[in-house]
């Protein structure tokens, strides 16, 4: 083999180039649950608008994804909507939460994920594959106080073995005593590795399991008859 | 002969090719990603250290190729473990424990963690007896299942296996290199369950009788069986050798120096050991797949269609080792420039390859450690009731698992892992320039190059491992 300079200066601009790839600045927030998004997001949203449409007067939400961009970017609901977000462009896009608590995955021509927002906050959120696709939904508090749910409980809603809404990675602390509430469109076992906890899922009924995180790690969820991990929970050591 | 192989082609339609689900094969990872501030701690230490070294070897001059050696074997236990009786037994434990594996997936349960084949081949073998290995030398090529085979038929035949043709040594260790590819492939995308494991071990076996019968048993196992190549490689860094029968204790990492790599495969099968482990790590994070889907899919998806995802990730593990590879090149190229050598990029590349093996190695440590733990420690349940049948044994039936190792020790060991690497690295290619260049100078200058080449690996590697892990994304 004979390997001279202009092959390896070749070479050597296919390293950089991936290493560019790999390195390169990010283009929008990374998960940082420490810096929410301002109440009024002046810059960042993909229409250019600042408006904020209110819509807490609604129990459901549904927004297009369309043309690259979120068709309600900034909007405001009470706790307890269900916001459904449905694709209409050919290529696929996501809705996923900058502090990563909601995600619908990627979703084709056609397809929907939703989420119900169970805590008041401002969650800034983009798509995956198109970074610069972003909105915001401001989650106010129920006056009526019916948010008996702490902050370790979380809503998981699986579909067709997906997790359509909820958290994919649900982070706490070692030590934290955590609810996963799981609803499932079909009869399965919900299973935490490591933990060895395992629920049984009847179709579209609650189940909820409850237990103290006492192990650091990180520990993927599954689907247990279909071996279909959907999930992690990661428990930051103490 | 001629029969046998001719019945043994006759089989090969049989081989069964594992389905893949792109998840691993055993073991599940439960570590946190390393905290971004002690990843920037471990690469600021990873620059100190480099030059702690460099500065250490200024006023070295030209090391002799003699090292102190003590002899092991005048304590009578020495001489007992490395007497032909206690080696039968070994190697009857070792072939014992690889028919285990085989006939637990035929006839134990389908399921991996209740079936001992499992647990015993990828956590026992392929980690534990390669953590071994860097403690004790190459016990493998005492010990391999399959090698062991074939000296019985040997000696039932009477003569050496010579083989049908000679085996072309300009081939290299490239077929090896292949199978290594294979089986890292398997264990990383296959998912395989106990029973597919035992079929593709049997394969495996047919494998070795037809390349046995072909090359003859030499060149087979040294060549072409790459468990063979592998552990002889990690077994360089070992503390122990052996001479003339006799076992003896020695400078750690001295055998990476006494030669080099004799063929480009070689340095290919070193880089696939670094690069396979940091694709493991690489594509299990955000970047990775933001890197798909992001940039790549629109391109990869009109041409490889449905799959894209999956081809992408088994073209990337492809590869991998020509990334290292590149980033390898170009610095040894540096280092060639600067120095004004007249030896070939070629014969420098293959001269440094060896000072890589630690780095592959704490690459794998880091990465899997705490498998063998979280794993291995099935081992006393699963002798007692190895095929999953509800057994009790040996009363070890019921013994505890220990389900996860300490986050922040799992951090801190990581980091170490990878900067003790990255050390004796740097200390090895040093050596190794002092006895490739004749002035003590050119020894010194060429030795930047390579301080940046082991910076990017193991900033490489610490990087991954501090990477975010994606979770239910497909």
């Amino acid at each position: 083999m004979k390997l001279n300079t202009p092959v390896l200066i070749i070479i050597g601009v296919i390293v950089l180039g991936g290493l560019f790839f790999v390195f390169k600045p990010k283009t929008q927030p990374q998960n940082s649950p420490s810096t929410p998004q301002s109440q009024t997001p002046t810059t960042q949203d993909s229409n250019g608008t600042d408006e904020i449409l209110d819509l807490t007067n609604q129990k459901e939400v549904q927004m297009d994804i369309q043309d690259y961009a979120f068709q309600k970017p900034n909007i405001r609901i009470k706790v307890g909507t269900k916001v459904t977000w449905t694709n209409r462009d050919s290529v696929r896009h996501t809705a996923t939460a900058d502090d990563g608590s909601f995600d619908t995955g990627l979703l084709a021509q056609g397809e929907s994920g939703s989420y119900v927002f169970t805590t008041p906050g401002t969650f800034g959120y983009y798509c995956i594959p198109h970074p610069n696709m972003r909105g915001t939904i401001i989650v106010e508090g129920d006056n009526q106080g019916s948010i008996t749910e702490s902050k370790n409980t979380f809503n998981l809603v699986i579909k067709e073995k997906k997790v359509i809404s909820g958290p994919t990675t649900i982070k706490i602390n070692q030590g934290d005593e955590v609810t996963i509430k799981i609803t499932s469109d079909e009869a399965e076992e919900f299973h935490v590795h490591a933990y060895d906890n395992s629920v049984e899922l009847e179709p579209n009924k609650q189940a909820t399991l409850t237990f103290t995180a006492n192990l650091s790690g990180r520990f993927p969820f599954e689907l247990e008859n279909s071996k279909t991990e959907i999930g992690a929970l990661e428990v930051q050591p103490k | 002969m001629r029969k046998i192989v001719a019945i043994l082609v006759g089989l090969t339609p049989f081989f069964i090719a594992p389905q893949p689900t792109f998840a691993h094969s055993f073991g599940k990872l439960y570590n946190l990603p390393v905290p971004f501030w002690m990843y920037l701690y471990g690469g600021v230490a990873a620059i100190v250290a480099s030059f702690l070294v460099i500065g250490y070897f200024i006023n070295k001059t030209n090391p002799s190729n003699n090292y102190p050696t003590i002899n092991l074997s005048k304590f009578r236990f020495v001489t007992f473990l490395t007497s032909a009786w206690f080696l039968t037994v070994l190697k009857g434990i070792s072939v014992f424990l690889f028919l285990l594996t085989i006939v637990a997936g035929f006839v134990g349960i389908d399921f991996p963690s209740f079936n001992i084949g499992m647990t015993l081949f990828w956590i026992i073998f392929a980690l534990g007896l390669t953590y071994l290995t860097a403690f004790i030398g190459n016990i493998y090529a005492l010990i391999n299942p399959l090698k062991v085979g074939a000296d019985v038929v040997e000696k039932i035949l009477g003569e050496k296996i010579k083989g049908i043709v000679k085996y072309p040594e300009r081939l290299g260790y490239y077929p090896a290199l292949v199978f290594y590819f294979l089986f890292i492939w398997i264990e990383l995308f296959a998912e395989t369950g106990p029973l597919q494991l035992s079929m593709i071990l049997v394969q495996y076996v047919m494998l070795n009788v037809l390349g046995v019968a072909l090359v003859g048993k030499n060149a087979w196992f040294t060549y072409c069986e790459f468990f063979s190549v592998f552990f002889r490689l990690i077994g360089k860094m070992a503390p122990v050798e052996c001479k003339r029968g006799k076992l003896f204790l020695r400078p750690p990492f001295v055998g990476l120096i006494k030669e080099k790599a004799e063929h480009f495969s070689l340095l290919l099968f070193i880089l696939f050991m670094l690069s396979s482990t940091a694709f493991d790590g690489f594509r299990e994070t955000t970047p990775f797949y933001r890197l798909y889907w992001q940039n790549l899919d629109d391109v990869f998806r009109p041409i490889l269609g449905a799959n894209s995802y999956e081809t992408y990730q088994t073209l990337a593990l492809f590869l991998s080792p020509f990334v290292f590879l590149s980033v390898y090149l170009l610095l040894i190229w540096l280092a060639k420039a600067v120095t004004n050598t007249k030896l070939s990029l070629r014969e420098l590349s293959l001269q440094f390859a060896f000072s890589l093996i630690p780095i592959a190695f704490v690459y794998n440590v880091a990465h899997y450690y705490t498998l063998v733990v979280t794993e291995g420690s099935n081992m006393g349940r699963l002798i007692s009731d190895p095929f999953g049948k509800n057994w009790n044994l040996f009363g070890t039936a019921n013994w505890p698992n220990i389900p996860t190792v300490d986050t922040n020790f799992v951090w801190h060991s990581q980091v170490a892992f990878i900067l003790l690497g990255h050390i004796v690295g740097v200390y090895i290619a040093h050596i190794i320039a002092l006895k490739v260049f004749p002035s003590h100078k050119k020894a010194l200058i060429s030795q930047f190059p390579l301080l940046i080449l082991m910076v990017i690996y193991t900033m490489a590697g610490l990087w991954i491992l501090s990477q975010p892990i994606t979770s239910g994304l497909e």
